[in-house]
């Protein structure tokens, strides 16, 4: 499986799905985390469309696992009632076929969800992609089946729970919550996709994910009363080209970094309300700046001293990137100040922030600093 | 009789002096605020409106303009400085620059009143009735649960709440609240759309209002969701391009000359005939060409409908084939029908039409179908 990764991702613009190669990181990361712990049984995806994220399932799985694939298929399209993507086991079977050589390991079942029961299925499963119906009873259906299929520690990957498009799947997931108090966990979010730890876990998983991968930032966001990992960015940080599906190895070549150059000279400005100083921003990094909601945001940003270098705010108004900045570009970026309401001198550092993860000046950005005068 | 309210009376110079002010607000979101508005003022005067969380005051530019003539705009906020990394707190001056900055964008702010405290010590007795209220303050469970049920008691029957931040994966403290909100107090605000990272509810909402929305404003582009149990406009696409800036106000749209809606595409089956077994599952390639002015994402499909042989309908609703990526208006993708042949054997006639799901069906729009002869052995 050494080149699985680059020929997976390159077949993401073939066939039809809504996953993203993060998405398939983040749940191979995590895949990564339990079996290291010894935690490797079978995989299920419910809504397996034409195969895309069902490949990452059945890469992933340990050796002699099956991969359970639940879907309407062609065949039961009349019961789709949330219209979410319409299955085609010919397709399927033949977008598996394309990467594995045998497919025995797949189990297909053309059924609603909502038929099928445990003992249909099996108790012994470490990871389920739940992707399938996406109304809230279909939703809370799908979390309470595989809630009761996964092993302690398992994993559970639940579909669009931020997507305003289908809001039936966080109303679905929450009522779950709230009727199964602690039967699962949430962990992480990002890339479309919350994943949740079937209880009673047997170690911590997200301090085992700091520890293995260290180098992928994450902010920290509450969900269902517990602190979760919320994933921005995922790909950028993983050598694919090194990497197998059962074991990632960091994308030695990233870095982060920006040129900040101020375009004016001295500022004199009246006290109070907002002004605009343009500044020069290179993206030296391998990542574009970029702020899109959901993700965490890229913004350029300044830290505010008194004219004897005293910081006065370190944390101050954002000009977020709406328009991605790509790296190797440059743009002139018209930085929004708050005008300090008391006259006199001040000093503002340009940098970079990362909401939630870092500000560049900590990992070594040359900060320009400006003049303003207040009167 | 109500106020324009922006100082140059047009929506453009808003926009331009909203988009230079830090925040997250987008003017597509100004704008579903101001056609909610205007529908809700055909059944409720507008009068006081109110934001929970104004920061630079981006957003309070339109909350503020969405007033009735005789209306306040109140503005609640802690406003509590941003902290040096030591943890100790300089007051540069947030109210200040919030202040500063709606007096740049008014003429006057006699019907502003600046409330400096958190939301959850303000009593609703202290802010009367409100015909319009913006919540973007706390985004934690507790927070948006407190701050959901102060504008409830604070909107009058018919008016609108909107939330921040609903589906916002950073923070999902804020469907967990408008949620456990709902099931404290179901039915006292009801959603009626989703757009632009919010989500605007009503209280005691007209069963009509969305339908009034697609007559009012048949040249905006909406879909159709499911949010508790009813359904929602749903806005995927920006609407400010439907709008003539320049002749509207915040209190009357006028749409761009040239955004009604056409729901036109090419529809060229790549064969006139085919034949399957009985329950067969069988594909048709079909030429689609987007001729409106929207993406052909996951909620627009090719699909068909069955006609026996003497022209009777078998089936109209069948399975969508979709496009992927996303059609782009003027482009062109060859699309894989998916088709399941009938039990029973015959000749039959299959019409390719093209549906926008919770919309219509292209056809009935007057876009021209085409035909595919299947029989059935």
């Amino acid at each position: 499986m050494g080149n699985f990764l680059e020929s997976y991702f390159g077949a993401f613009d073939r066939i039809e799905g809504w996953f993203s190669p993060d998405a398939a990181l983040m749940f191979m990361a995590y895949n990564e985390v339990l079996a290291a712990h010894e935690l490797a049984g079978d995989v299920l995806e419910i809504g397996v469309h034409h195969g895309l994220s069902t490949l990452a399932l059945a890469a992933i799985r340990r050796d002699g696992a099956q991969l359970v694939a639940i879907d309407l298929f062609d065949e039961l399209q009349a019961s789709n009632v949330s219209s979410s993507g319409s299955g085609s086991r010919a397709q399927f079977v033949r977008n598996m076929g394309a990467f594995f050589e045998d497919i025995a390991f797949v189990r297909c079942i053309a059924a609603a969800s909502s038929t099928l029961d445990p003992a249909d299925l099996g108790r012994g499963f470490s990871f389920c992609h739940v992707d399938g119906g996406h109304t809230a009873k279909e939703t809370y259906d799908d979390l309470d089946l595989c809630s009761r299929i996964l092993l302690p520690g398992g994993v559970l990957a639940l579909d669009d729970y931020f997507n305003p498009a289908f809001p039936g799947v966080c109303e679905g997931a929450i009522k779950f919550w709230l009727a199964h108090h602690g039967a699962l966990t949430p962990i992480a979010a990002g890339f479309n996709k919350v994943l949740f730890q079937k209880t009673p876990a047997p170690f911590d998983v997200n301090a085992a994910f700091t520890r293995r991968f260290p180098y992928i930032p994450h902010e920290t966001v509450r969900l269902w009363e517990t602190p979760i990992y919320s994933f921005s960015s995922f790909a950028a940080f993983i050598d694919t080209r090194a990497s197998s599906p059962r074991a990632l190895f960091p994308n030695e070549s990233f870095r982060m970094d920006a040129a900040l150059t101020f375009q004016t000279g001295e500022v004199t400005a009246h006290g109070g309300g907002t002004i605009r100083i343009p500044v020069r921003v290179v993206n030296r990094s391998t990542i574009p700046f970029v702020a899109t909601p959901g993700a965490a945001p890229f913004g350029l940003s300044y830290h505010l001293r008194s004219d004897d270098g005293r910081e006065l705010q370190f944390n101050n108004a954002r000009s977020y990137f709406a328009q991605a900045l790509a790296p190797d570009e440059e743009r002139i970026v018209d930085m929004a100040v708050d005008v300090p309401k008391v006259r006199g001198s001040y000093t503002v550092e340009a940098d970079i922030v990362w909401e939630g993860i870092t500000w560049l000046k900590d990992r070594g950005l040359e900060t320009p600093s400006l003049r303003l005068l207040v009167v | 009789m109500v106020s324009t309210a922006i100082d140059t009376g047009v929506l453009r110079r808003a926009f331009e002096r909203m988009n230079a002010l830090p925040g997250w607000f987008l003017p597509d979101a100004a704008v579903m605020f101001m056609a909610y508005n205007q529908l809700a003022a055909d059944r409720v005067a507008p009068g006081n409106t109110l934001e929970i969380g104004v920061y630079h005051g981006k957003s309070s530019i339109t909350v503020a303009s969405l007033r009735g003539a005789a209306g306040l705009f109140t503005a609640i906020d802690v406003f509590d400085d941003l902290q040096s990394r030591d943890g100790s707190s300089h007051d540069v001056g947030l109210q200040g620059v919030f202040l500063a900055n709606m007096a740049a964008s008014f003429p006057t702010l006699d019907w502003m009143r600046s409330i400096a405290a958190p939301s959850a010590t303000v009593p609703a007795e202290a802010l009367g009735p409100h015909s319009f209220c913006h919540i973007d303050g706390l985004h934690s469970a507790e927070g948006t649960y407190s701050d959901m049920r102060l504008c409830a008691d604070v909107v009058v029957p018919g008016g609108l709440v909107a939330l921040d931040d609903y589906f916002n994966q950073r923070f999902p403290g804020v469907s967990e609240g408008a949620l456990l909100f709902e099931r404290h107090h179901p039915g006292v605000l009801t959603p009626v759309a989703v757009g632009f990272n919010k989500v605007i509810f009503q209280r005691a909402a007209e069963s009509d209002l969305n339908e009034r929305f697609a007559r009012e404003f048949d040249y905006i582009p909406t879909h159709v969701a499911t949010m508790w149990g009813r359904p929602v406009a749903l806005f995927e696409s920006p609407v400010v391009p439907c709008i003539d800036l320049d002749r509207s106000t915040p209190h009357q749209l006028v749409p761009r000359t040239e955004s009604r809606l056409r729901m036109r595409a090419t529809i060229e089956p790549g064969t006139a005939a085919v034949s399957a077994t009985r329950g067969q599952a069988l594909t048709i390639p079909v030429r689609i060409v987007n001729r409106t002015t929207v993406d052909f994402g996951w909620d627009i499909g090719l699909s068909y409908h069955l006609f026996s042989s003497d022209g009777q309908v078998v089936r109209w609703d069948n399975p969508r084939s979709h496009f992927y990526p996303a059609l782009a208006p003027g482009a062109e993708q060859r699309v894989d029908l998916g088709v399941v042949a009938p039990e029973a054997e015959g000749a039959y006639t299959l019409e390719l039409d093209m549906v926008w799901e919770g919309i219509a069906w292209f056809k009935d729009k007057g876009n021209r179908t085409s035909t595919v002869t299947l029989t059935v052995q």
